[in-house]
């Protein structure tokens, strides 16, 4: 697995034909919780030619309740008909009470939240018998805790096995956002339990004091020099370019993941001649 | 612990409560906090309107979005299979009324709702014309004959094919038919979803044999002729076994 793309079904065609190096997509699984129908032909058909990955945003890890058995039944049924490379969720919480909000939200970094967490984690990854990864998320308020995102994090991947998603947009919208910085906060992540890269695109908000994590513009130069970095300590991680908003044409994703997997591609030279 | 009191206090935030409660976790500034009220109403409005084309746009961006965060504060979703939300967003129109829209709106809505359930309904082979080709007609009458998984029935006072499928597809406005009925078919009998009004013979046909009644006898009761059975199983309609 070199670069992936979050898949859109405005692109479906365009991506069962590409022949893209290293190519494999992405989806929430949410959407693919159906009966039958266009959307389950064309991943049957995607899935084929190209590595699957299942990027969850509703489980609500990062919540007061358990994950919903329900959702973890209707997840584990794409895990077995897609054989998915990879499986991943986040560390925020998006259902409360019986509301499911969709959005990904924060959580205060306690241990009593990390005690909570790490349940959830293992409940989840029982039941869908696979390793999953945690993203970091990205953060628009400081909430009081008693340690660090990247401890939590750590201490997470001890307990649970599970491994990471590094977001590096997340990193630095979080970073601009909370004003603390990017580099700092990599160098306490936990970088040998990270499984894939999701790089995107962001936006300042009307007002211009935060950044807001769209998904809607094309990756920032400040995420692309991030990458570089990371990859030189990280070595090769499956990388995806995620885009939600504001789709481009699929040549146009495209462009912005052959950049990313000739870094990738740089990253694995270095790699072999170090070795 | 279960730790409530932040779950609580920043759900009642959300829910367009003050953040004076929130706040008590906050370890810095609270000009976040409403980016994730903004979001999760904006996030419901967007998905509503996903599912509700026609119905968006016949209501204007503005009036369609006062509409979805009404709804969204009554209903909020209760899963993350975001293609399921909305499922009583017609009768909350119906029973809302808002002023200065068409009255056909909450059928519109049904419509949006039904070409949603179509879409994403099990698959299931067609029962194809070749099939009962040379059956023996008095075998042929004592048939049941199940319906395409994916098909629907939307029986409307007012006929409202012709403008839902002008606004859903082309955001064009069509004045409904007249007051006399129309039965829409909705259904997927490939990759596609498909939808025509029926002829009134084809719908009296069909409901029949959605409740189970063999071929023969819905026919009678329909009172209609072969070739309206034929028609619709040419259209792919009904489910091989």
């Amino acid at each position: 697995m070199g670069a992936g793309i979050g898949l859109k079904p405005a692109h479906y065609r365009a991506a069962l034909e590409s022949d893209a190096p290293g190519l494999w997509v992405e989806v929430h699984p949410e959407n693919y919780m159906v009966s039958g129908g266009p959307r389950l032909t064309w991943l049957d058909a995607i899935a084929q030619r190209h590595p699957v990955s299942l990027h969850g945003v509703s489980l609500s890890l990062g919540g007061a309740d358990r994950p919903d058995p329900d959702h973890l039944k209707a997840l584990r049924g794409l895990i077995d008909r897609y054989r998915p490379a990879l499986v991943s969720e986040h560390l925020a919480w998006c259902r409360y009470d019986g509301i499911y909000y969709g959005d990904l939200l924060p959580l205060p970094y306690t241990s009593g939240a990390l005690d909570r967490f790490c349940d959830h984690v293992d409940e989840a990854q029982a039941a869908l018998g696979r390793t999953l990864l945690i993203e970091n998320p990205s953060l628009y308020v400081d909430l009081k805790g008693d340690m660090m995102e990247t401890d939590f994090l750590a201490e997470a991947v001890r307990r649970t096995g599970c491994g990471l998603l590094l977001d590096l947009n997340n990193v630095i919208v979080t970073a601009v956002n909370l004003t603390r910085d990017a580099s700092a906060y990599l160098n306490t992540f936990p970088l040998d339990a990270v499984g894939e890269i999701h790089l995107a695109g962001h936006e300042a908000d009307p007002d211009g004091s935060l950044l807001i994590d769209t998904h809607g513009a094309p990756i920032n130069e400040a995420v692309w020099t991030l990458y570089r970095e990371t990859l030189a300590r990280t070595g090769p991680v499956p990388t995806l370019i995620e885009r939600d908003n504001n789709l481009p044409p699929f040549s146009e994703l495209m462009a912005e993941r052959d950049m990313a997997q000739a870094i990738l591609e740089r990253a694995e030279e270095a790699a072999l001649a170090d070795a | 612990m279960r730790d409530p009191a932040f779950y609580d206090s920043f759900a009642a935030m959300l829910h367009g409560g003050d953040i004076v409660a929130v706040a008590a976790f906050a370890g810095g500034g609270l000009t976040g906090f409403p980016v994730y009220r903004n979001s999760v109403v904006r996030g419901a409005i967007e998905v509503l309107g996903d599912n509700y084309p026609a119905v968006r746009a016949m209501s204007g961006e503005s009036n369609f979005a006062a509409l979805a965060r009404a709804y969204w504060t009554a209903h909020p979703p209760r899963d993350g299979v975001m293609a399921r939300y909305g499922s009583g967003f017609a009768d909350f129109i119906a029973a809302e009324n808002p002023p200065g829209m068409p009255d056909i709106l909450p059928d519109i809505a049904r419509l949006d709702r039904v070409w949603s359930e179509a879409h994403l309904a099990a698959e299931a082979e067609i029962l194809s014309a070749g099939v009962l080709a040379g059956a023996d007609p008095e075998r042929l009458a004592e048939l049941t004959i199940r319906l395409h998984p994916s098909v629907r029935l939307l029986h409307a006072k007012r006929a409202v094919h012709a403008s839902w499928a002008a606004a859903r597809f082309e955001a064009r406005m069509v004045p409904a038919g007249p007051d006399t009925g129309e039965t829409v078919l909705v259904w997927r009998p490939s990759h596609e979803v498909r939808h025509r009004a029926l002829e009134p013979a084809e719908a009296a046909l069909l409901d029949p044999l959605a409740a189970g009644i063999p071929l023969g006898l819905a026919a009678e009761r329909a009172g209609c002729g072969i070739e309206v059975f034929i028609r619709l199983l040419k259209d792919g309609v009904f489910a091989r076994d």
